[in-house]
Formats: C-alpha cells, sequence, structure tokens
C-alpha cells in the first residue's frame, strides 16, 4: 500500500486493474464493479476487507443515482430511432435512390457508400449498426462488380464511423452527459467536421480511382433521366430531411433541448414509417427490443463505473494529476496529442463506453485545467474514438466488417483497407487543432 | 426442473419486456410534455422523475436477460490466446467473482430497502416516491444475474462466444 502514495501510482492501478480485469474477460461493467470495491477498501478504508463493506451502501445509493438521471434520457431515444430506421427498411430506399443518381461515375458505388453513410450518420446514433447495415448492403453489391477489396470495405469503414460524430449521436450525448458538458453544443459541433471528413472520403475515392480504375470497375447501369431521378429524390431521400429537422433543426432553432429532439427524431421516423407503410408491430417489437439490449448494457457499465471517478477523486489521482499536467513544463497541445494516443490504444482492445467511462474523469479536468474549449475537447475525443474503432487489432467495426464481408475475408484486408480513411480522419483532427471554429462556429450561433 | 426452468426463463424475459416498455414510457412521454407544453397547458411535472426512474428500472430488469444473451460486453481477446483449460478455468473464476459480486449488490440493496422501509425515506424529485420502491430493481436485478452466472458456473451454457470483437456498442 506505501506504493500507492503518489498520483501516478494510483491513477496507473486504477486503471491498470479494470484493464486487467477486463483482458482477463470479466464484463466491462464487473471489471468496474470489482475495482470499485478494491479501490474502496484501499482508498475509502483502512484497507481491510470489513472497511471496503463499509463504502457498500455508498457504491449502492451511487449507482441509483448513476443512472436516474434525466441527461441520459437521448441515449436510448437516439438508439430507438436509429433501430427504427434500420428495421423499417426506410434506410434501404435512401440507397435505391442515390443508385439511381450517380450514373456511369466510376467507383460510383463507393461514392453511394460515402453519400448513403453521411445521410445514414445523420438518421442514426449508432455506428456498429450503421457499418454492419451497410456493409451487408454494399459488400456483396461491390464484390459481384469486381470492386477491390480497398473500395467496398474502406468506405464503408470510414462512413461508419461517422455516425459517432455528425449528429444524432448517442455517444456523444453519453460524452457530454459524463462530462457534464453543453449536449447540444457537443451534437452540433460534430456537423461541420462530419461533413468535412465525408467530402475528404469522397476525394479519397476520386484519388484511388484514378491511381487503378480496376479497382472499381465501370459497368452498365440502367438510364434514369433527369425526371426519375428527381422523383426518386423527392420520394426517398427528400423526407429523410424531416427526421434531420426533428433533431438537428429544432435544436438550433433553440425550439427542443437535445433530449426533446432525441424524442421527435425517433417519432420522425415512426411518422415516415407510417408515410411508407412498412411500420408494423413486428418493427416495433425489434427495434425497442433491439434498443433495450444497448441502453440495458450501457447503462450497466454507466451504473458500475460511476464509484471510479470518485475514486480516482478521493484517492488524490485526479488532482495529483491535475497539478502535473499544470505544472509541467510542455505545451498543452502535446498534453491533448498524448491524451489522443491513449484513446486509440485503449480502443484497439475497448469498447467504445467502457473507453469513455474510464477516460472522461481523467481527461476532462486535464483538459479543463489546460484551458482547452470542452466542446471542441468532446469531439477531439468522439474523432479518436471514432479512429479506434477502426485500429487494428481489435477495433471493433474491423469484426463487424469482417462478418458481413465474402467468405475468406481477412482482418489483416479489412484494416489495410481502413488505412486511407483513417488518414483523412487524422487530417480532420489537425485541421480542428489549427481551427477550432470548425467545431465551435455552429454551437457558437446556438448560443446566440 | 425443466418448468421450473421454463418458468425462470419467463421471469427473466418478462422484466426485460417491461425494460422494453419503459423505455416506451420514456418515449411517449416526452412527445407528450413538449405537445402540451407547445399548445400552451403546464408542462406534465411528473414526467422528468418517470423518466429517470425509468432509466434505473430498466436497467435493472434488462440485466439477467442480458446475461442470459451473452448482452453484457467482454473483452475475448487475451482469452483466445490461451490454451482451453486455463481459459475455461479462469471462466469458472470470472463467474464466480460476478456471482460475489452480484451477491453483496443483493445484501446492501436489501439492507437499503429495509432501512428505507423502516425510516419512510422518500425520494425527493418532480414527484415523491417511496425509496424503497425505487430501491427495490436493485436487489432483484442483481439477484437474477446471480442466478445466471451460476448457470454458467454450473457449466449450463459458457458466457464467451470465443470470437475477438462479438460484443456489442452503440
Amino acid at each position: 500500500m506505501e506504493l500507492l502514495t503518489e498520483w501516478y501510482s494510483i491513477a496507473g492501478f486504477l486503471v491498470g486493474m479494470i484493464v486487467v480485469l477486463m483482458l482477463l474477460g470479466f464484463p466491462v461493467a464487473f471489471a468496474f464493479l470489482t475495482t470499485n470495491i478494491i479501490g474502496a477498501t484501499i482508498f475509502m478504508g483502512d484497507g481491510t476487507i470489513l472497511s471496503s463493506l463499509d463504502a457498500m451502501p455508498l457504491l449502492v445509493s451511487n449507482a441509483v443515482d448513476s443512472v436516474a438521471m434525466f441527461a441520459l434520457i437521448p441515449v436510448p431515444l437516439f438508439i430507438i430511432m436509429g433501430e427504427l430506421f434500420f428495421h423499417s427498411g426506410l434506410a434501404v430506399r435512401v440507397f435505391d435512390a442515390l443508385d439511381r443518381c450517380f450514373g456511369r461515375l466510376p467507383g460510383r458505388l463507393s461514392y453511394i457508400t460515402v453519400a448513403g453513410g453521411t445521410i445514414f450518420a445523420t438518421l442514426s446514433g449508432s455506428t456498429m449498426a450503421n457499418t454492419a447495415m451497410m456493409g451487408a448492403l454494399m459488400v456483396p453489391e461491390m464484390t459481384n462488380r469486381g470492386y477491390k477489396g480497398h473500395m467496398s470495405m474502406g468506405p464503408i469503414l470510414g462512413t461508419g464511423g461517422l455516425a459517432m460524430i455528425i449528429p444524432p449521436s448517442a455517444l456523444a450525448v453519453l460524452l457530454a452527459s459524463l462530462a457534464e458538458i453543453d449536449i447540444g453544443g457537443l451534437l452540433i459541433a460534430g456537423i461541420l467536421p462530419g461533413l468535412t471528413l465525408a467530402v475528404l472520403y469522397s476525394i479519397l475515392i476520386y484519388v484511388q480511382v484514378k491511381i487503378d480504375p480496376d479497382a472499381a470497375p465501370e459497368y452498365t447501369v440502367e438510364k434514369s433521366t433527369v425526371r426519375e431521378m428527381i422523383w426518386s429524390l423527392i420520394v426517398n431521400v427528400l423526407p429523410m430531411g424531416f427526421i434531420i429537422f426533428c433533431v438537428i433543426g429544432l435544436i438550433l432553432l433553440g425550439i427542443a433541448t437535445p433530449t426533446e429532439a432525441a424524442g421527435f427524431g425517433a417519432l420522425g421516423v415512426m411518422i415516415l414509417a407510417v408515410f411508407f407503410r412498412v411500420l408494423t408491430v413486428d418493427v416495433l417489437v425489434k427495434s425497442f427490443a433491439g434498443a433495450l439490449r444497448v441502453t440495458g448494457m450501457v447503462l450497466l457499465i454507466i451504473l458500475a463505473s460511476t464509484t471510479f471517478s470518485q475514486l480516482l477523486a478521493f484517492s488524490g489521482a485526479s488532482a495529483g494529476m491535475i497539478e502535473w499536467a499544470t505544472r509541467v513544463d510542455v505545451a498543452p497541445i502535446t498534453i491533448l496529442l498524448i491524451m489522443f494516443g491513449v484513446l486509440l490504444v485503449l480502443g484497439m482492445f475497448m469498447d467504445q463506453v467502457s473507453m469513455m467511462l474510464l477516460t472522461v474523469p481523467i481527461f476532462f479536468p486535464l483538459a479543463e485545467s489546460l484551458q482547452f474549449d470542452l466542446v471542441w475537447f468532446g469531439l477531439i475525443m468522439l474523432l479518436a474514438l471514432e479512429i479506434s474503432l477502426t485500429t487494428p487489432p481489435f477495433g471493433l467495426l474491423l469484426f463487424v466488417m469482417v462478418a458481413v464481408a465474402p467468405k475468406g475475408t481477412t482482418l489483416w484486408q479489412v484494416a489495410k483497407a481502413a488505412a486511407p480513411y483513417i488518414c483523412c480522419a487524422f487530417i480532420v483532427l489537425v485541421l480542428l487543432i489549427v481551427f477550432p471554429e470548425l467545431a465551435l462556429y455552429l454551437p457558437s450561433l446556438m448560443r446566440n | 426442473m425443466t418448468q421450473i426452468s421454463k418458468a425462470y426463463y419467463k421471469l427473466i424475459l418478462a422484466l426485460a419486456v417491461v425494460g422494453g416498455i419503459l423505455l416506451a414510457v420514456v418515449f411517449v412521454g416526452i412527445i407528450l410534455d413538449v405537445t402540451i407544453r407547445t399548445v400552451g397547458f403546464n408542462s406534465l411535472q411528473w414526467y422528468s422523475a418517470v423518466a429517470e426512474y425509468s432509466l434505473f428500472f430498466c436497467t435493472m430488469f434488462a440485466a439477467p436477460y442480458l446475461v442470459r444473451h451473452k448482452g453484457h460486453v467482454v473483452v475475448e481477446s487475451l482469452r483466445l490466446v490461451l490454451p482451453p483449460i486455463l481459459r475455461n478455468v479462469l471462466a469458472k473464476v470470472v463467474y464466480a467473482v460476478c456471482i460475489l459480486l452480484s451477491l453483496l449488490f443483493v445484501y446492501y440493496g436489501l439492507l437499503e430497502v429495509i432501512d428505507a422501509i423502516k425510516t419512510g425515506e422518500e425520494d425527493l424529485r418532480s414527484i415523491d416516491m417511496p425509496k424503497w420502491l425505487l430501491m427495490v430493481p436493485f436487489p432483484i436485478g442483481f439477484s437474477l444475474v446471480a442466478i445466471e452466472f451460476l448457470r454458467y458456473l454450473l457449466g449450463f451454457d459458457t458466457y464467451y462466444s470465443d470470437k475477438v470483437g462479438s460484443g456489442e456498442s452503440i
């Protein structure tokens, strides 16, 4: 116990224990619970088992308060919205419409993936669902058309992660709630960087097709008249604008809070599904069951992890680290990049929610002490989380892609396809550091 | 035995269904609240408290169902490099610790419930709710979670898929 006196040894011990328990195969929530009890024994009691039991009532009451929180309500609502969108089949209509509009453009299916994926990102809050859906829909078609792996899987992996940045993003709401920053601000801050990323992906596809035209062979496309294209867009894509308005528009106009906008987003999908006659009891049951699965999993991890941040504070780890960061002669940008790197490393084997719960109590006080804008920092963190999803060897999106890709596709092939898209995300990171307005301009409009 | 296990599964399924219904209540409630407010009536005072309680209730009610269907995220990357025997032993240790933790929470959750009944304490939000009623799902949820992990410990099933990156997230 004498070793655990410095802030770095305490923080290392607590964070290390969670990581080790996770690697041993503990469900994430139980890794946090175990660490909390052991941490409470050491730092809140006198080091004996009995003293840890003294802390149990605190752990129990913390657990209840941690999830019975109004700020968390957008999380299930955005998940319901995304589930409804996918189960009702509205998502496929968007692809069909875009398919008519891209003509014989070389690499058209890759562009359709980026365009469709970006629209999906604004209609669903789930990165995993986005990637799985686009992978199942687009990869077989692209493979049949002779597209090489990097032209089919790359755009899906890239745009799949956009759901995390472009609102509505359930992860952004969760991050903002945990860090106690402006939820609406963080959601809106993701719009411009997200769209910039989508544009960079399109440029990348253009370059890739120029370098190797055989990577995306041209094929005969049933020609649509301009009238058919416009009609298809009006019928299948334009109505989605209604959902985007329900979420982003209502927040931007200051009519609804992010929580209320999340509810109206889900209602918007339902109204559209009724309009297209695809809303059935089966769709509703599947959507709410899917939402319950993800919500229950996420909230139990939050419930289990709440005491963790208190332990960091109580043991002096948080205060010691902040004191160190403000005293040490290193540029704030270096500390930012270190935090970014830590997230990338954690993302190699950990899911995004666990990463947030582990790092928010450490990183946000640090960012505040370095006088970073916390909404901007939150967005940088989301970008790191997005990149880490596609970081080998264990990025979760890589595995989602392997599961939906043609048989025989290796993880290495998927990771290679994702690499140029990760570079695009790094370009956006640099842009955000050089021009913070890219993230902060829209939230500033909202405040005014 | 089969009858009991079927009835027991129906119980955890029923609790999960209640959790799903509570999510629907949260969703419908927020639409009603905003609509009523927009047309000029007073906002639903009770809604925020009901929504907050619903989040907690649906977390606890879904927890055992998620353990049964392997819905709580695990990292399987390190396990996979271990020899099968060690992997099994490790799994049993994890199940045992999870049972122990769950039972600790059942015990202390029950103490909180009993204490809240004795003192008549209320949870003060936009509606006042007896604290014991708020706390009750806690020992219920964790006791069923303990039973679910016991099923795994006794070898009825394994929690692990033995595939990397099989977890669900948002």
